[in-house]
């Protein structure tokens, strides 16, 4: 009773409160978010009562409703009429009664079963939704990694490449310089031979 | 200034986000002294692409229309069987060009007019991703070229062909920040212009609002669903969660506006009143609690800016990233996911004046200073000057 009182409570405090100089729609969704999340639900014991006629003694409602004028003196003077046939009738009527009452008792099992599945489906469906963002967000962070990577070994190559260009010019560079110095060589000799002459 | 548009549709009687979206800028640019032509097909329906319009050019509030056959009507059932297949099968190039010819409007006489004439243009400007018109229009077109995508997070987005279609122009005007974000991760638009533009909308003045609710005999409170009403655009979940509601609060009423394409259950308190007229729109907008806004597709919804014109506050569908920024970014509405948050949402706005009174003035800010018309006109103003500026 005091805990109803206290959940209670607690839901009245869980008011949304509003900045009405400065609204937030994201402060008030996300206030809205927990209001729902700490709204009690509803037991699936009381949902069961509430709908099914079947009471917990396991008496079924077989007996009809009383109904007013003729009808019901009619069925009143069937009934006295019959009254003294009542144990053969009951006799007739019960095993049909237990099989339906048993029928009855089954379905109200497998409703029960039913719903008990249900909600975990639905649990397990909310787990596997976080697991599935997750993982996305995983592979978000993974693409945006492969992503880098395949930038930096594009730069490695352009870089490469580059090297490679400036050392084939150093080559042909160091070639040309080679002749030169076999040109000035030859000259210097020629030069020599023409002085000493 | 010569200026080509490309859309699959175009007239007064079109209804449609991209392609409303297309016939108020060309007009307001015609009207602003650019020479505006619009290339389109001459289908009405964009379900079957059925020609409804005559062949040939007309004059619509300053800007040629050029409209072409569609030669081939689309089969929207089989269609629906390819791309359920095409969507999650591996398949081929030659596949999505199949894909691509059933979704139409299928007009070749269209692609070849735009390949004639694309020298007698400064530019081109395509509306919508997603058509025939815009892959091969966008392929054959040689010069300045600018794509308004109006795309949003779904299948035939992921189809390879997508990726040449946002290959071929020079400059993208995105409807919204959420919708430049999904195509910038999906294709390379680095190097080329792109600007978040949308739509302009006008503020009414004043609507009369209780004329409007004793001419439709509609009693007050009520909320306000208007658009193209289709299972696709999320009124089946809307017309669910309201049945639900009615069952607690059983005053309220739900009013759909616009073109019903779904059957809509007899109930007393789901109305529909059919398609009204531009000023009985924002009378209805301005008389409703609240404005709906169910579609998990769009990218931008220009009903939710009209709501927020006339100081109503939208309620909206939070998967749908485009909407739920109009709530955040303009502080002027507020969003569910399930029925839990609808009800409770709804229950806020219905309960709380001062929230729907503060609400609503936010969003008029959010209109006026982000979707006003000579805000549009600049930002096109300045993509023009980009693209004269580039060589071809």
């Amino acid at each position: 009773m005091i805990d109803e009182e206290r959940r209670k409570e607690s839901i009245k405090e869980e008011e949304i409160r509003i900045d009405y100089e400065n609204i937030d729609v994201a402060d008030i969704m996300e206030q809205i978010k927990r209001k729902i999340a700490k709204k009690p639900k509803k037991p699936l014991e009381e949902i069961q009562k509430g709908e099914l006629r079947f009471t917990p003694s396991g008496h079924f409602p077989l007996e009809p409703e009383e109904v007013p004028g003729v009808k019901n003196k009619i069925r009143r003077v069937l009934l006295k009429v019959m009254k003294p046939f009542s144990p053969v009738i009951k006799l007739l009527i019960l095993p049909v009664y237990e099989e339906f009452r048993e029928a009855y008792l089954i379905l109200d099992r497998t409703n029960r079963r039913i719903d008990f599945l249900s909600a975990t489906l639905e649990q397990e469906l909310a787990k596997l939704s976080t697991r599935v963002g997750d993982v996305s967000d995983d592979l978000g962070k993974t693409m945006e990694y492969t992503k880098l990577l395949h930038n930096l070994t594009h730069n490695i190559v352009v870089e490469l490449s580059k090297l490679k260009i400036e050392e084939e010019n150093l080559k042909l560079m160091t070639r040309i310089m080679k002749k030169d110095f076999e040109f000035l060589r030859r000259k210097e000799r020629s030069l020599e031979k023409n002085i000493f002459r | 200034m010569k200026i080509a548009f490309v859309v699959q549709r175009y007239g007064k009687e079109v209804i449609g986000g991209s392609e409303l979206s297309c016939r108020q800028i060309a007009e307001r640019l015609a009207n602003s002294g650019y020479d505006c032509t619009v290339y389109t097909t001459t289908a009405k329906d964009y379900i079957t692409w059925k020609n409804e319009y005559p062949s040939g050019d007309t004059l619509l509030k300053g800007v040629v229309i050029k409209r072409y056959i569609v030669e081939k009507e689309r089969d929207i059932e089989s269609f629906n069987k390819f791309s359920d297949w095409i969507f999650f099968n591996v398949h081929s190039h030659k596949d999505e060009l199949e894909w691509l010819e059933r979704q139409g409007p299928y007009s070749p006489a269209l692609i070849e007019a735009l390949e004639k004439e694309a020298s007698s243009h400064d530019l081109f400007i395509f509306f919508t991703y997603l058509y025939y018109n815009a892959y091969w229009g966008l392929k054959k077109v040689k010069g300045k070229k600018t794509l308004v995508p109006t795309a949003h997070d779904e299948p035939p987005l992921y189809l390879d062909i997508m990726k040449e279609v946002f290959s071929f122009p020079q400059a993208f005007i995105f409807n919204t920040e959420s919708e430049k974000e999904l195509l910038d991760q999906q294709f390379s638009l680095e190097n080329k212009y792109q600007d978040i533009v949308g739509v302009g909308v006008e503020v009414p003045k004043r609507p009369e609002t209780s004329v409007f609710c004793s001419k439709y005999g509609i009693s007050p409170p009520f909320i306000l669903c208007a658009g193209r009403i289709e299972a696709g655009k999320g009124c089946e979940e809307l017309i669910d969660h309201f049945l639900v509601y009615n069952r607690k609060i059983s005053d309220l009423t739900l009013v759909f506006i616009g073109k019903l394409l779904m059957d809509l259950p007899s109930h007393p308190k789901i109305k529909y009143l059919g398609f009204l007229s531009s000023e009985e729109k924002n009378a209805a907008m301005a008389s409703a609690l609240a404005t709906i806004h169910p579609s998990h597709f769009e990218s931008l919804c220009l009903a939710a800016l009209e709501s927020m014109a006339v100081q109503t506050p939208i309620l909206v569908q939070e998967k749908t990233q485009p909407l739920k920024q109009h709530c955040l970014n303009g502080r002027g509405g507020l969003f569910y996911s399930n029925y839990e948050e609808f009800e409770e949402s709804l229950n806020l706005l219905i309960k709380d004046s001062k929230l729907r009174k503060t609400m609503g003035e936010n969003g008029l800010q959010y209109v006026q200073e982000f979707y006003s018309w000579p805000k549009i006109i600049e930002k096109y103003g300045k993509l023009f000057d980009y693209l004269m500026g580039l060589e071809c």
